[in-house]
């Protein structure tokens, strides 16, 4: 696709993304970088997976893109193409053993070095089991894209001809186009507002799952998967009416996952430090084809206190209480604007700065919920689509990521943590909480 | 702010925020499309609400969020206009 640029802006939730993944780098984990974990079915065509990205000129563009920055603090830095493409193709035979779960990740997939500076920023592996199903393991750098740009993606490649390439905007938001210096002054007067509001909601006092002392050299992901079946996906959509969120269901994956963490909280004698999340929302409109590449989301922050963290529907009439406040005072947008001012900081400055209205500790925990994946595919490249996973990692701060996505009506969850921020009892009781909030829990 | 009642004016001022605002272009979208099969979440729900305030002058409370009023902008219209008819004068 020729016209495509060799150069474009970050978008704020790019540097953001960027800088999480040098967090995570100073405590030894190896970066931000998530995995969609798809098992498919007999006939799929890894050799036509291989032409497809060999032929398409978005995969060309993602493969060699990379941050390249020409003068920190005086221009921020942007995606720049590298000369030549990098591999990011490679297949495997059956190497982890078994096709069903329980499996670990491939250590050829764990051990995949993604880096936004460096490039590439995504890789392909796909492992043949024996029994003729496949698992394709589709790594990304979260710098590089957001959950839903991956699934546009995944939609580009299982395009059939007839279908067409996608155009240059559905792959590249136009507002990465050009300087964007015209629209950094009235953004001043936006981003104040947003410290502001950060400076009163990060008061102490905070919970926080980071133990105390110093930084550690080498910390560990680990990743505990929930998934529910097709009826316990219904029962717990009819819980959500229930409680009045029917179209709010993120809300209350949020309130079960947060009474499970206050849960853990007050076992370890907390009493009255407040639960602080951010929570990312697309901002790309619904229905739309992209874009692709890059993180489009804005954030709303949430401050729960613990007298309203052990009940469900106390902490769906915070959220709901709290939203409200922050659209109506365009919080999102303020945010959005402050990130795109700190991105002219070298990555340490801005990394320190991130953290400063909260004193560091930035959130009690992070929350996404990924809505439906892989919408509209039952079949990728000749496979049929058994099982959609992601993995995504732990930040570090804050030591615990909570994921939630839909495959094929099946909902699912993932709890990602840090090994010194929490331990496997206290994510066995979290499991159960969570289940038993979704499954069981009745309004108020 | 004198409150509209008129159901089809307020479904026509509805589902021009809703395209302008995150129905993406060329998506088939109006007053009886489902609003749940239109990708409206949370952020765009209360987004939706905070427009009913500002623009149509009434406050849709969180009891009436229910799935019956939010099937389509033409059901959400209806209520609202209830609830434009049922508020005190002075308000």
């Amino acid at each position: 696709m020729s016209d495509l640029p060799r150069q474009i802006r970050l978008a704020p939730g790019d540097y953001f993304m960027h800088g999480q993944d040098r967090r995570m780098r100073q405590v030894g984990l190896p970066g931000n970088v998530c995995c969609a974990v798809i098992k498919l079915g007999n006939g799929f065509d890894a050799e036509k997976l291989r032409r497809k990205i060999a032929a398409s000129p978005i995969m060309h563009w993602l493969a060699r893109a990379k941050i390249h920055r020409t003068l920190p603090m005086a221009f921020p830095p942007l995606w720049r193409l590298a000369e030549k493409p990098e591999e990011i193709f490679f297949t495997h035979q059956n190497q982890n053993g078994v096709a069903d779960h329980p499996w670990n990740l491939p250590p050829v997939v764990a051990a995949r070095e993604l880096d936004a500076a460096r490039g590439p920023g995504i890789a392909f592996d796909v492992m043949r089991h024996a029994d003729g199903t496949s698992h394709l393991f589709l790594s990304w750098n979260h710098t590089h894209l957001d959950a839903r740009g991956l699934d546009f993606l995944l939609n580009h490649l299982n395009a059939d001809e007839t279908t067409g390439a996608p155009k240059a905007p559905n792959f590249i938001s136009p507002k990465q186009l050009g300087s964007g210096l015209s629209g950094w002054w009235p953004n001043v007067k936006l981003a104040r507002s947003c410290k502001k509001w950060l400076d009163e909601s990060g008061a102490d006092p905070l919970f926080s799952l980071l133990p105390p002392g110093p930084r550690p050299a080498a910390c560990k992901n680990n990743y505990r998967l929930i998934f529910f079946t097709e009826t316990e996906t219904a029962q717990i959509d009819a819980r959500c009416q229930q409680f009045n969120c029917a179209f709010r269901r993120s809300h209350f994956y949020l309130a079960a996952s947060l009474r499970a963490l206050h849960r853990v909280a007050v076992a370890r004698g907390n009493k009255d430090g407040a639960y602080l999340i951010p929570v990312p929302h697309d901002t790309r409109k619904r229905g739309a084809n992209g874009p692709i590449f890059s993180n489009h989301l804005s954030i709303l922050f949430y401050r729960i206190e613990p007298k309203f963290a052990g009940s469900i529907s106390g902490i769906l009439g915070e959220l709901s209480r709290q939203m409200t406040n922050q659209i109506r005072d365009k919080f999102p947008e303020s945010c959005m604007a402050a990130l795109d001012m700190f991105k002219p900081l070298p990555l340490g400055f801005y990394v320190d700065h991130l953290g400063k209205p909260t004193r560091g500790k930035f959130a009690t925990f992070s929350f996404s919920d990924s809505g439906d994946t892989c919408a509209g595919m039952k079949d990728f490249l000749g496979g049929k689509i058994l099982e959609v996973t992601h993995l995504v990692p732990a930040w570090r701060p804050p030591g615990l990521m909570i994921v939630f996505l839909r495959f094929a009506g099946r909902l699912s969850a993932q709890i990602s943590w840090v090994d010194d921020c929490l331990n496997r009892a206290e994510v066995d009781g979290m499991e159960r909480d969570v289940r038993q909030a979704l499954l069981e829990e009745l309004p108020a | 702010m004198i409150p509209e009642t008129d159901p089809k004016i307020i479904a026509a001022k509805l589902c021009e925020f809703a395209r302008t605002n995150f129905v993406a272009e060329g998506v088939e979208f109006d007053e009886h499309s489902p609003l749940s099969q239109a990708g409206i979440d949370s952020f765009a729900l209360v987004e939706l609400v905070l427009f009913c305030e500002r623009v149509l002058g009434v406050r849709v409370p969180d009891s009436h969020l229910t799935p019956t009023n939010l099937a389509s902008m033409s059901s959400l219209a209806n209520c609202i206009s209830e609830l434009a008819r049922n508020a005190p004068k002075n308000s």
